[in-house]
This record gives C-alpha cells, structure tokens and sequence, in this order.
C-alpha cells in the first residue's frame, strides 16, 4: 500500500534535506508532499480524505500563514480528515519546553523531534508506519 | 500617565481617600515636607482609574485607603495594583489588619501604614523608601525582560539556522553528493553560517549593557 509522507515546512532546504535523506532510504510506494505552510498542507490533505493509504506529517511550528499549531487546530476540528491514518510529528528547530509540552497535549501529535533530524529518526518513523 | 520622579524635585501624589478631613491631614503633612508638592484627590477606584489613565497627569506615588466610595479591602489593593503598575503604592488605612498587610506587600505595595501612626516624618520617609525601591525594582523587572527575549531567542532563533547547518553536513554525510550538487549544498552552509553570525551578534549587542554592568 501506497505511503504518503507530508513536510509542511517553510524552510525549502529543510524539506530538500529531508527528501534527500529519505531517497537514500529507497522507500517503495512513497509519495512526497512538500507544503511550505499550515495552509497549503490541509489543502493537500483534504484531497486525500477518502483514501485508507498511511500519512505521516513532517510539522513545523513557526510558519507563515498557517502555523504549526493553528493546522493542529484544524485538523482536531474538522471530521472529514480520516485521522486514524495520519500520524503527526513535530519537528522543530525549538527545544523551549513550552513547545515541547504543547505538542505532547496533542493526540494527534507521536512525537516531538528537535532538529536536525538524521537519517535513522526518519527510517525508524518510516519502518513503523509501514 | 506619566511619572517624573524627583527630576526637578517636585513631586505629583494622588491620595486616594474619601474622608476629606483624613485627605487634609495628609496633605498638610506632605506639604510640611515637601517644597513642590502636588496632591490631587481621588474619592473612588473609578475616579482614580480616570485620573491615571489621563497621559496629561502626571503620578509619583499613590496613597490609597482601603475604603473608598466604589471599593475596598483586597478587591481594592488588587485592582490599584493592576492599574497603576509602575507607580508604588502606600496604604493608609485605619485599621491595623495584619493579613491584608502581608498580602498587599506580596501584591507589590511598598508600605501599610496606620492613619492614627502617621506623622510628617514618617510620611516623608516611606515616601522616599517606596520612589527608591520602585526605581530599583523596574530597573532590575526591565534587565529580566531583556534576559528572558535573549533565552527566548536561543532557542528558537538561534536553533534554526544551527539546525540546517547540522542537517546539511548530515546530509553531505551521509548521501551520496556528487560534483554537481557540493557548491549547491556548500553555499547553503555558507549561508546559514552567516545568518547564525548575524543573530548571535544581534544578542550580544542586546547584551552588551547587561554584561557591563557589574
């Protein structure tokens, strides 16, 4: 089955990073969606509602637009997003553990990663969504 | 609002008080010390509140009994520290009530005095301690505001930049990069660098008083 894999970030070489890792990984049936805000991150989402394929979300928090936290608002909101398919994580050049702590209140938050994220952080994400 | 402590050694009070014969004695005694005195009255919270909020008038200090027209006890002492939170505040009550005493001072007001205690002297004395010790306190409020932006920016500002610098020598480690792409990547790194430099040269100059000061 088919994974899909969002990074919603502003930064573009955070997510050039984070796609050039991930080609090193050689993950069969996975499909990127680079967002450069909250925003255009539901928007992609939303057209995936209907589908039963695994999500995983690469979120910042400090975005333009949309930030990390307001797209978290959405998404606990709004029904239409299959939300058992979609697993989120944070990852955030913070390490304030204000930000921390906000983001494990979240449900739909599995975990908090400061970056830089390495490889093996991104292979054992990818491993256990699969 | 505005305050302007001692600069040309006159002094702008606002007593808050609605007994007129308990504000007349305060302002005879801060007249007998003071040779540029200005005392204004205020009868009620609401009052004050409107006094205060007016740019044109200027405040020093602020007597405050605890039983005015519209308010009192701790309600009171809660809502004149709120208001007024860069002038100090002196109660002047009639009572001694131990309790209130202890928690207005954990409010923030600087003394709690006994109207039938009072005299010139001991006016002109709290008067001095409060102005001085509310000058110290702002100072010492204002340098704490400025540490807390500085570890506010450390870990978030100063991370990011640090972070893709991290992530790009990750990834030059780690994949495979050819000739092409080296400059590409070599470039990023140069100038994520130069953005680090920048905030961490921003924080010091914000610094740099704290750091002189011994």
């Amino acid at each position: 089955m088919k994974l899909h894999l969002f990074i919603i970030d502003d930064d573009p070489i955070f997510r050039l990073l984070t796609t050039r890792l991930i080609s090193k990984l050689e993950v069969p049936f996975l499909e990127i969606h680079e967002c450069e805000n909250g925003e255009i991150g539901i928007e992609a989402l939303q057209k995936l509602s209907d589908t039963n394929e695994k999500i995983i979300i690469f979120l910042d928090i400090n975005m333009p637009v949309l930030n990390g936290w307001d797209f978290l608002e959405i998404l606990n909101q709004k029904d239409s997003f299959n939300i058992q398919n979609i697993s989120i994580f944070i990852v955030s050049s913070s390490i304030d553990k204000n930000d921390i702590l906000k983001a494990e209140s979240y449900e739909l938050v599995k975990q908090f990663i400061a970056k830089p994220m390495d490889l093996q952080t991104i292979k054992s994400i990818i491993i256990e969504s699969n | 609002m505005n305050t302007h402590s001692n600069q040309n050694n006159s002094l702008s009070i606002i007593v808050i008080e609605d007994n007129r014969g308990d504000f007349i004695l305060v302002e005879d005694y801060l007249i007998e010390n003071y040779k540029e005195i200005k005392v204004e009255q205020c009868t009620s919270f609401e009052s004050a509140k409107i006094y205060l909020q007016n740019k044109n008038n200027l405040c020093d200090l602020i007597f405050l009994d605890l039983n005015v027209t519209d308010m009192e006890g701790l309600e009171l002492v809660k809502s004149m520290a709120t208001l007024s939170a860069k002038i100090p505040i002196i109660i002047l009550t009639g009572y001694a009530d131990l309790p209130l005493a202890k928690k207005s001072l954990e409010l923030g007001i600087y003394d709690f005095l006994i109207k039938d205690e009072i005299n010139p002297t001991l006016l002109h004395k709290s008067i001095e301690f409060a102005i001085s010790r509310s000058k110290y306190v702002h100072e010492i409020e204002s340098q704490y505001e400025k540490l807390r932006k500085i570890a506010w920016t450390q870990s978030h500002v100063v991370r990011a930049p640090l972070a893709r610098i991290l992530g790009i020598i990750s990834v030059i480690d780690t994949v495979n990069i050819d000739n092409k792409e080296l400059p590409f990547w070599l470039e990023n790194l140069k100038t994520s660098t130069l953005e680090l430099d920048e905030i961490i040269h921003k924080i010091v100059h914000e610094a740099q008083p704290l750091i002189n000061k011994k």
